[in-house]
């Protein structure tokens, strides 16, 4: 559906994109995992037609040039940065963005209908925009994006500065999307979406695809084994040998294991009190640690 | 053409809502029209102010008393006897607007022999240049106006030819001969104009320079009302208010990130642009209709052309509206374009005549003045309205403003397609 291959954007001496590969199979979502200024906006502006790219191959639905009418109309971009009007209500943005797209009569007031009743704001689509909450501009946002019936959705950041609420509906209409057949091009920072929404997740740091795979290809490659950590009331001595590479400090035991749940069970069964037992399995937010060292948000 | 038409749609709905937008479209030129007509003049039909002249009469003769009799008639003029130091220190003060000193000596160089120029030595106050020209105008006028009359009252003439007859008798200077051949004709001449009828020489000499002639027209103004001068400068400023409302709604498309999705919409660069465009040249049209259904009905403005003024309308409409593509994708932000907006339609408004009337301004502005789209709009409105222009004197302006519309809507389509989010 979308191929992107070697491509680069440079601003000045910035390399924003920096030799960029992959491809969007019809029907899967893919995730854009990255912190901030990884160059996730810029790779979809690139694959938009926004931006001209630097170097390197774009091709959208079998055309190479991405600003063909009929290549635009098989896409729907939901911005990162809100991009509605304010003065307008909910149902005339989408009204507006549906005649943009060839819309009219019928089709258009039951395509508005549908997109108002999918983000749940039918009640709401006679007031002005600016009335709205984040999270309701947020669902607008999308919506807007689906007016005119799309294959494939470029969603940058769907669900930034949005409480958990509209989140949760936001997750609930992207998988209601998935099931619908789009191709979902999804970017976020956060790695429980990726690992919730994605069938594939690409890793961006710096401008650079850093790993591409399934989820569970990616953190059995990077992920490293499970960590489980067990707080006893008297540590039985000698416990930390049982456990190739344990540790015990103070009450605390520590081991690394590919089978966490089999070695939990062994240490409940040996009869020891323990106060506290936390299996830490390997995750995306790990994946990225073992990658580039660093932790995908500064929190 | 679809795409075009939902882009406007949206633009104008957007400006109802816009409370503050539509007080610059419609209310602000409306009140300048009104305004600024009452200020020159108001009712009473005269456009301007009288003009303080300080006057000092050196000759005191029977002929320059008559000349400042002639004078204090005018209406553009507030005459005021002193002598020529009062008079230069009544300008200087800022208490006369000119002073005039007619020179001793007036009556026998303005007689009929008289074979000087007649120097009035004159000062303006700098600040009122502009008025010179009107001065100048009038002080002529009354000089010529008393020449005519001269020479048509057969005592005076006869009083001057004797006057010339002794001159030259005297003149030692000149060779006896000639003086001899000119007594003999002025001695003829003396005698042709006790015979013939005064009224012959006031039909030959009665008519003052074309150039002369001229300044009351202005001074007066020919409009039967003030506010036919200040409404097509009203509708020139409504223009503007729609050109100003228009280029910083696209520069919110920016800042509200809505462009991106403009963009990204099957529609193209040129089609954005023509949408709000169009939605600006609506706004126009209807501003401009406003203005002139309501000069028309409540302040005597006549609306002598209604089809021509349809035309001029449209042209002065459509060039607005391309000047808003070209100023809108100026700045990248509402305060840049704002800024860069304000700079550029106020000069053209300044240079076209829209803040001040052009015959107020020096020369080298007025000179300016006709390359400014302002000076032509005026022109065709007020051509259309009621100094009864043809077609054929209306469409140069009419092209013109074609012109810089399409000039200025080209470079706002090669602006935004070069932009990049
Ligand atoms: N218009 C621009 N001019 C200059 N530099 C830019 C511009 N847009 C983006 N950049 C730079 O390019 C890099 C990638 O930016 P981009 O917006 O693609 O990151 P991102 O992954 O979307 O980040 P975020 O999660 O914060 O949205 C950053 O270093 C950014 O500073
Ligand atoms: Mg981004």
């Amino acid at each position: 559906m979308i191929l992107v291959d070697q491509a680069r954007k440079t601003y000045g001496a910035r390399t924003a994109v920096d030799g960029v590969s992959f491809e969007l199979r019809s029907g899967e979502t893919f995730g854009l995992l990255g912190p901030n200024g990884a160059g996730k906006t810029t790779t979809i502006h690139l694959l938009a037609g926004l931006l001209d790219p630097d170097g390197g191959r774009i091709e959208v639905a079998g055309a190479a040039d991405p600003r063909r009418a009929e290549v635009r109309r098989k896409l729907g971009l939901a911005p990162q940065t809100l991009s509605l009007y304010e003065d307008l209500t909910g149902a005339e943005n989408l009204s507006f963005m549906g005649r943009l797209y060839g819309l009219g009569g019928g089709k258009l007031r039951e395509r508005v209908a549908w997109a108002l009743e999918f983000s749940g704001l039918a009640e709401r689509a006679r007031d002005r925009v600016k009335t709205y909450s984040g999270g309701m501009q947020r669902r607008l946002n999308l919506a807007c994006a689906l007016i005119h019936e799309p294959a494939a959705l470029l969603l940058d950041e769907p669900t930034v500065g949005v409480d958990p609420q509209s989140r949760n509906r936001i997750f609930e209409n992207i998988e209601a999307l998935k099931k619908m057949g789009l191709t979902i091009l999804y970017t976020t920072h956060y790695m429980e979406e990726a690992q919730r929404l994605c069938d594939r997740v690409a890793i961006m740091d710096a401008g650079r695809i850093l790993a591409l795979d399934t989820l569970s290809a990616l953190i059995d490659a990077h992920g490293g084994a499970a960590q489980v950590t067990a707080e006893f009331e008297a540590p039985p001595a000698g416990i930390e040998a049982l456990f190739p590479g344990g540790t015990l400090t103070g009450r605390t035991l520590r081991f690394a294991t590919a089978k966490p749940l089999e070695d939990a069970a062994k240490l409940a069964q040996a009869g020891h009190a323990i106060r506290a037992l936390h299996v830490d399995r390997p995750d995306l937010e790990r994946v990225f640690l073992s990658l580039t060292g660093r932790r995908l948000r500064d929190e | 053409m679809n795409a075009v038409l939902t882009l406007a749609a949206k633009d104008l709905t957007l400006l109802v809502r816009d409370r503050f937008g539509l007080f610059w479209v419609f209310v602000f030129p409306l009140l300048l029209a009104v305004l600024f007509g009452a200020m020159f003049g108001g009712e009473s039909g005269r456009p301007l102010q009288a003009l303080p002249v300080a006057v000092a009469d050196e000759d005191a003769s029977e002929l320059s008393r008559e000349l400042l009799a002639r004078l204090k008639t005018s209406e553009a003029l507030e005459i005021k006897l002193m002598d020529r130091a009062a008079a230069r220190e009544a300008v200087r003060l800022g208490a006369c607007a000119a002073y005039i000193v007619v020179p001793s000596g007036f009556e026998m160089q303005a007689g009929l022999f008289g074979n000087e120029t007649v120097v009035f030595e004159a000062g303006i106050d700098p600040s009122r240049h502009a008025e010179a020209g009107l001065l100048r105008g009038l002080l002529l006028e009354a000089v010529h106006a008393l020449l005519a009359r001269q020479l048509s009252d057969r005592a005076k003439l006869r009083a001057s030819v004797e006057g010339a007859e002794m001159g030259v008798r005297f003149n030692e200077a000149v060779p006896q001969d000639e003086r001899k051949k000119v007594e003999i004709f002025l001695g003829q001449l003396g005698t042709f104009l006790d015979e013939v009828d005064p009224a012959v020489f006031k039909q030959g000499a009665g008519t003052p320079p074309a150039r002369v002639e001229e300044h009351p027209v202005l001074a007066a103004g020919v409009a039967g009302s003030p506010f036919e001068i200040t409404f097509p400068s009203g509708m020139v400023w409504g223009l503007i208010g729609c050109v100003a409302t228009f280029a910083l709604s696209l520069a919110r498309e920016r800042t509200a990130n809505t462009l991106l999705r403009l963009r990204f919409a099957p529609v193209g660069t040129a089609r954005v642009l023509a949408g709000k465009s169009l939605a600006c040249l609506a706004a126009c049209l209807v501003t401009l209709c406003v203005l002139a259904a309501i000069g028309a009905a409540f302040f005597r403005v006549r609306v002598e052309n209604p089809g021509a003024l349809a035309l001029a309308f449209f042209a002065a409409a459509a060039c607005f509206a391309g000047l808003m593509a070209g100023i809108g994708t100026l700045g990248r932000t509402e305060q840049a374009t704002a800024g860069a907006g304000w700079a550029i339609l106020m000069v053209l408004a300044m240079f076209g005549g829209a803040m001040m009337p052009l015959y107020f301004m020096p020369a080298w502005m007025q000179a300016v003045s006709n390359v400014s789209p302002v000076k032509w709009a005026i022109l065709a409105f007020e051509g259309a309205l009621w100094r009864g222009f043809s077609m054929k004197e209306l469409a140069a302006p009419l092209v013109g403003l074609l012109l810089v519309g399409a000039a200025g809507f080209a470079a706002g389509v090669a602006r935004l397609s070069r932009e990049r989010p």
